[in-house]
C-alpha cells in the first residue's frame, strides 16, 4: 500500500512540473526565459504593452545543419504571429537578431517537413532527402545557389547594378509635403577603403551628432560656412578616421564582407560610448511593419534614422508634365544600409477631389555615388528589414 | 712484311700512277651516263593540298579584315558605386588626375574647399570629388574618367544643351534652402561631370558658360 502511495505521489509531482517539453519544441512559461527569449520579448515589447503573450520556439538551421536561430510562434490577445531570429556568436558572447516578425501571418516554415534552414533574408529552405528545397516553390536548390545564400547571409553590402524603371500617374491636381532635418545629413557618397554601406551610413550619422556632441569626432567641425552658404564638410582625414574605426568595430566573429544589423549596432554603440556619450536606438516598426508615422516623428524631432534594406528603389526623379507625372527609379537588388533625414509625400487627386494615390519617399543621405542626397522610394518593391532612430546623448 | 716497307711500296706505285685529264675520261664514259629526271611535283595534284586548301583559304579570308582592324584591348569599365573615396590635398588630387590622364576643365578661377580622389582597390585614380565656390555660388562636383559608368537617367533632366562643346543636362531642384539648387550632368573632353550647384541667384547658365569656357 505504501509503495502504491509513493508511486502515485511521484506521478502527480511529475504532472505538476512548471516546464513541459515536447520533443524539440519549447513552450514558455513564466520565469523560464533564456537570453534569446528575453531578446525576443524586448523586441516585441512596443507591440506587447500590457498584453499577455504565449509563445513557443523551434530551432532553425544553417547550411551545415547546425542550429543557428529560432522560429517563434506567438499569440497576443488572440492575435497570432511569427518571428525568425538568428544567433551570432563571437568568443563568449551571443548576439540575437530578429530578421522577421509578422502579425496575422503564417510562418513560411509552417509547411516544412524536413529541417527548416534559414541562412539569408527572405529565403526559406528545408533540408530533406539529402537535399535543400525552396519552401516557396518546392524546387531543389543547387549547391552554387546555397553558396550564394551563405555569402549573402544577413549582411548588408551596398549599392550598384541598378535597373531603370518608370511609373506614370495621371491626375487632376497634386500636393506635396516636404520635410528634412536642417541642412539634411552629410553627403558622403562612396565607400571607404575596406568598408561598405554600413560604415558610410554610420559615419554620416556620427558626423551629424558631432554637431551637438563634438567629442564624437575630435578636433573636427562638421559644418562650414562659405559666404552665404552653410553646408556639411565632405570627407576629411578626421571623417575617414572615424569610418576606419567603425570598420574595425562593426565585426562579430571572423571578418567578412558586408555588415549585419548586430555588427552595425555593436560598432556604433562601442564608438559612441568610447567618447563618453550614450547610444540609444528605437525600433520604428510596429506590428512587424515599418511605421511611417513613427519615422516622421523621429526626423521631425531631428533624430536621424538608419534603414536596413534587402532591396530598394531609389528615385531618379519625377518629370512633371501637364496632369501626368513620370516617376523614374533605379532598382537595386543588393542589400543596403542608408541614413535618413526627411521625407516627401505626394498626394494625387482626381477631378472630384478624391485621392488617387499617396506616394511617400524617404529623404536619405544614400551613401551612393549615383544618388548622394536623394529619395528612397518606398511605394513599391523596396524591402525594409528594419528602421531604427539613432540618438546620441 | 713490315708496315714501313709496305708504305714504301705503295708510295712508289702511287708516284708511277698516271692521272688523266678529265676531258679524256669524260669522252670515254659520256655515252654511258644517264641523268635521273628531276623529282618536281605539281602541287595542284597533291592530295594533301587539295584536302586542306579550302579550309586554309577560308581562314585567310576571315582573318584578313581582322588583321587590318586590330584594336587595342578594351579598358575595364568601373561602376562609380564601386569606387573608393579618399581625402587628399589639392596637389595630390590634381597630380592624381594628371597621372590618370583625366583632362578636366580649368579650375584655377575657383576657390576650392575640399578635395578627394575616387580610386579603385588597386589605387588607380578614376575621378575626384571637390567643393568650390565663388561669390555667387557654391558647388559640389564629382568628375570621372570616361571608363566610369554612371547611373544617369537623362530623360529626367529638364534641359539638354551644348555649352561650347560640352554636352550638358541640368534640372532645377528647389529653392527651399534659400539657394537655387540645380543638378547638372555633363560630358566634356572625355570627362564626366556631376555637379550639385547652389546659386544665390538663378544664374546656372552663366556658371556653365564660364565653367566650360
Amino acid at each position: 500500500m505504501k509503495k502504491i502511495l509513493v508511486l502515485f505521489l511521484a506521478v502527480v509531482l511529475g504532472f505538476s512540473s512548471v516546464v513541459m517539453f515536447s520533443g524539440s519544441k519549447f513552450t514558455a512559461k513564466a520565469n523560464t526565459y533564456d537570453a534569446g527569449d528575453e531578446y525576443f520579448l524586448e523586441f516585441i515589447s512596443s507591440d506587447l504593452g500590457e498584453k499577455e503573450i504565449d509563445f513557443s520556439h523551434t530551432p532553425l538551421y544553417n547550411a551545415d545543419l547546425e542550429v543557428n536561430g529560432r522560429e517563434y510562434i506567438f499569440s497576443i490577445d488572440g492575435e497570432n504571429g511569427y518571428a525568425l531570429m538568428v544567433e551570432f556568436t563571437s568568443e563568449n558572447q551571443t548576439f540575437y537578431e530578429i530578421e522577421e516578425l509578422f502579425f496575422n501571418k503564417t510562418s513560411p516554415f509552417d509547411s516544412c517537413d524536413g529541417l527548416p534552414v534559414y541562412i539569408t533574408h527572405n529565403t526559406y529552405l528545408e533540408y530533406k532527402d539529402q537535399g535543400f528545397y525552396n519552401l516557396v516553390n518546392g524546387a531543389q536548390v543547387s549547391e552554387s545557389q546555397i553558396a550564394e545564400y551563405i555569402f549573402n547571409g544577413f549582411n548588408y553590402f551596398g549599392g550598384g547594378n541598378y535597373t531603370n524603371t518608370t511609373f506614370t500617374i495621371s491626375y487632376d491636381r497634386k500636393t506635396t509635403t516636404n520635410y528634412s532635418i536642417q541642412y539634411d545629413l552629410p553627403n558622403i557618397n562612396a565607400s571607404f577603403q575596406g568598408g561598405c554601406c554600413a560604415h558610410t551610413a554610420g559615419t554620416i550619422i556620427l558626423m551629424y551628432w558631432d554637431r551637438f556632441y563634438p567629442n564624437i569626432i575630435p578636433n573636427f567641425e562638421p559644418m562650414m560656412t562659405i559666404g552665404p552658404f552653410v553646408t556639411y564638410r565632405g570627407v576629411t582625414e578626421e571623417v575617414q578616421s572615424v569610418a576606419f574605426e567603425l570598420i574595425d568595430l562593426m565585426v562579430i566573429g571572423e571578418p567578412h564582407e558586408g555588415v549585419t544589423f548586430s555588427e552595425f549596432q555593436l560598432g556604433m554603440e562601442t564608438l559612441v560610448e568610447s567618447r563618453g556619450y550614450t547610444y540609444t536606438t528605437t525600433n520604428l516598426f510596429s506590428g512587424g511593419s515599418f511605421n511611417f508615422n513613427n519615422y516622421k516623428n523621429a526626423v521631425e524631432n531631428n533624430v536621424p534614422v538608419a534603414f536596413f534594406l534587402s532591396d530598394y528603389n531609389m528615385l531618379d526623379g519625377i518629370l512633371e508634365g501637364d496632369g501626368i507625372d513620370t516617376i523614374g527609379n533605379g532598382y537595386c537588388p543588393v542589400s543596403h544600409v542608408t541614413a535618413a533625414c526627411g521625407y516627401k509625400i505626394d498626394t494625387y487627386y482626381d477631378a472630384n477631389n478624391n485621392v488617387i494615390q499617396t506616394r511617400k519617399y524617404i529623404k536619405v543621405a544614400s551613401g551612393l555615388n549615383s544618388y548622394g542626397i536623394g529619395y528612397l522610394n518606398i511605394n513599391g518593391v523596396t524591402t525594409i528589414d528594419r528602421a531604427i532612430s539613432i540618438q546620441v546623448s | 712484311m713490315q708496315d714501313k716497307e709496305l708504305e714504301k711500296i705503295l708510295q712508289e706505285k702511287a708516284e708511277k700512277t698516271e692521272i688523266r685529264e678529265f676531258s679524256q675520261v669524260w669522252d670515254e664514259i659520256k655515252d654511258e651516263v644517264v641523268f635521273e629526271k628531276s623529282k618536281k611535283t605539281n602541287i595542284f595534284k597533291n592530295r594533301f593540298f587539295l584536302t586542306f586548301a579550302p579550309a586554309i583559304l577560308a581562314i585567310c579570308i576571315v582573318l584578313t579584315p581582322l588583321f587590318f582592324n586590330l584594336t587595342p584591348p578594351q579598358e575595364k569599365i568601373y561602376l562609380n558605386d564601386e569606387l573608393i573615396l579618399t581625402p587628399v590635398s589639392d596637389k595630390e588630387m590634381f597630380d592624381g588626375l594628371l597621372n590618370a590622364n583625366i583632362v578636366h576643365v580649368d579650375l584655377s578661377e575657383y576657390i576650392i574647399v575640399e578635395t578627394n580622389v575616387y580610386h579603385t582597390d588597386e589605387m588607380e585614380v578614376k575621378g575626384a570629388f571637390l567643393s568650390f565656390y565663388q561669390e555667387t555660388f557654391f558647388a559640389k562636383m564629382e568628375l570621372y574618367d570616361k571608363n566610369v559608368e554612371l547611373k544617369i537617367n537623362k530623360n529626367l533632366y529638364d534641359t539638354n544643351c551644348k555649352v561650347n562643346s560640352a554636352d550638358v543636362y541640368y534640372k532645377f531642384k528647389s529653392v527651399e534652402s534659400g539657394y537655387y539648387e540645380y543638378s547638372i550632368y555633363a560630358t566634356y573632353n572625355n570627362v564626366k561631370y556631376v555637379i550639385e550647384y547652389f546659386g544665390v541667384t538663378d544664374n546656372v547658365m552663366e556658371f556653365l558658360s564660364e565653367f566650360f569656357a
